[in-house]
């Protein structure tokens, strides 16, 4: 069979994907051209061979199975999607805790903090000192006791 | 199964109007159900197409169960710019190719067995005494392995699946004059390796 010059076309003719006159125009070479008339046979043969050779369909069984790994697909991702918004959850909490900890940080270090010059100064000397020697401790000692003895009231 | 039947009854009750581009919209508003009816709805025609362009129901399947999970993990970004049922043959196209990648590093040692099968295609005088339709249907499916995935693609789509130029050129994301060389390169070589049955 000798090439002809349409023959390309004859594939797109036979698949009705030509526009309407060159439709028209290869319709009327395909009726003088024995090639091409011989081409378009041999293509809706084939057509016809590849519609009879059915592909199998699809069982029950495989319809469930599909069925059964979408959903177990799904309810991974809902625990994906939970997973990640708990994550986000915590991450913002320990954001959270950091910035209170670091603002409360900046509040004790705001406060002037008092010498102890100024605490020796201002604070009320109410009671004994502590370091007082045994000295002091013996005469206040004795000083009460001879109070008591002499029947003060 | 009682479960799952009433389950599957109460699917299609609730999305049974519903087109497809509705229960998309359903599905990604968190509807299980919706996606289920679309699994129902495609999941047929879709392990046709999957079987005819790689050749076996078990891989077949597979493909169909990734394209479905490829399907739900892009929910999200499906514009509905093309219909839905173009939009999972897409999914199911680059799946088969990626099956077909895997397949051919893993088992080189087939090639010879589709060489074989290639070779009893060849074969007139088989091919003439072979008239049942269990024969029609081996021999056909043996000179589609030994089309490129690319020529097979085009095959499939256009022969088994009725698909015009444009919604095929849509799918594989190539131009429609590239549809239209690659078809007329495939159906030659079809025609080559199936001439046994043809005038």
């Amino acid at each position: 069979m000798t090439a002809c010059e349409h023959n390309r076309k004859i594939s797109a003719y036979h698949d009705g994907e030509l526009p309407g006159e060159e439709c028209r125009d290869l319709e009327e070479h395909i009726r003088e051209c024995s090639t091409c008339a011989q081409e378009l046979e041999q293509l809706r043969s084939l057509s016809r061979l590849l519609a009879a050779a059915e592909m199998p369909g699809m069982s029950s069984d495989v319809l469930e199975r599909l069925h059964s790994s979408v959903s177990s697909v799904r309810e991974v991702f809902v625990l994906r999607t939970a997973e990640r918004v708990m994550t986000v959850a915590a991450a913002l909490l320990v954001v959270c805790a950091v910035w209170f900890w670091q603002t409360a940080g900046a509040l004790d270090s705001g406060i002037e903090r008092l010498e102890d010059w100024e605490i020796a100064a201002v604070w009320p000397q109410t009671e004994a000192p502590a370091e007082a020697s045994a000295e002091e401790m013996l005469a206040q000692w004795m000083v009460l006791d001879l109070s008591q003895e002499n029947g003060s009231d | 199964m009682n479960r799952e039947r009433s389950r599957s009854l109460l699917r299609k009750t609730a999305h049974l109007h519903a087109n497809d581009l509705e229960l998309v919209r359903r599905a990604r508003r968190g509807s299980d159900a919706a996606f289920h009816e679309l699994v129902d709805r495609h999941a047929g025609r879709l392990f046709g197409l999957a079987f005819s362009l790689i050749g076996n129901a078990a891989d077949a399947e597979d493909v169909v169960q990734e394209t479905f999970l490829g399907a739900l993990r892009g929910l999200r970004a499906f514009k509905g710019r093309s219909s839905v049922k173009t939009w999972l043959i897409r999914i199911l196209v680059k799946q088969a190719a990626r099956h077909h990648r895997s397949r051919s590093t893993r088992e080189t040692v087939s090639l010879d067995d589709i060489s074989e099968a290639s070779a009893s295609v060849l074969g007139k005088q088989q091919a003439a005494a072979s008239t049942r339709r269990l024969d029609i249907r081996m021999d056909v499916l043996a000179a589609l392995e030994t089309l490129s995935p690319e020529h097979r693609q085009v095959i499939v789509l256009r022969e088994l699946q009725g698909m015009s130029y444009q919604e095929m050129a849509e799918v594989l994301r190539i131009p429609r004059g590239t549809v239209e060389s690659r078809l007329f390169r495939a159906r030659r070589e079809l025609k080559e390796r199936l001439k046994g049955y043809l005038p």
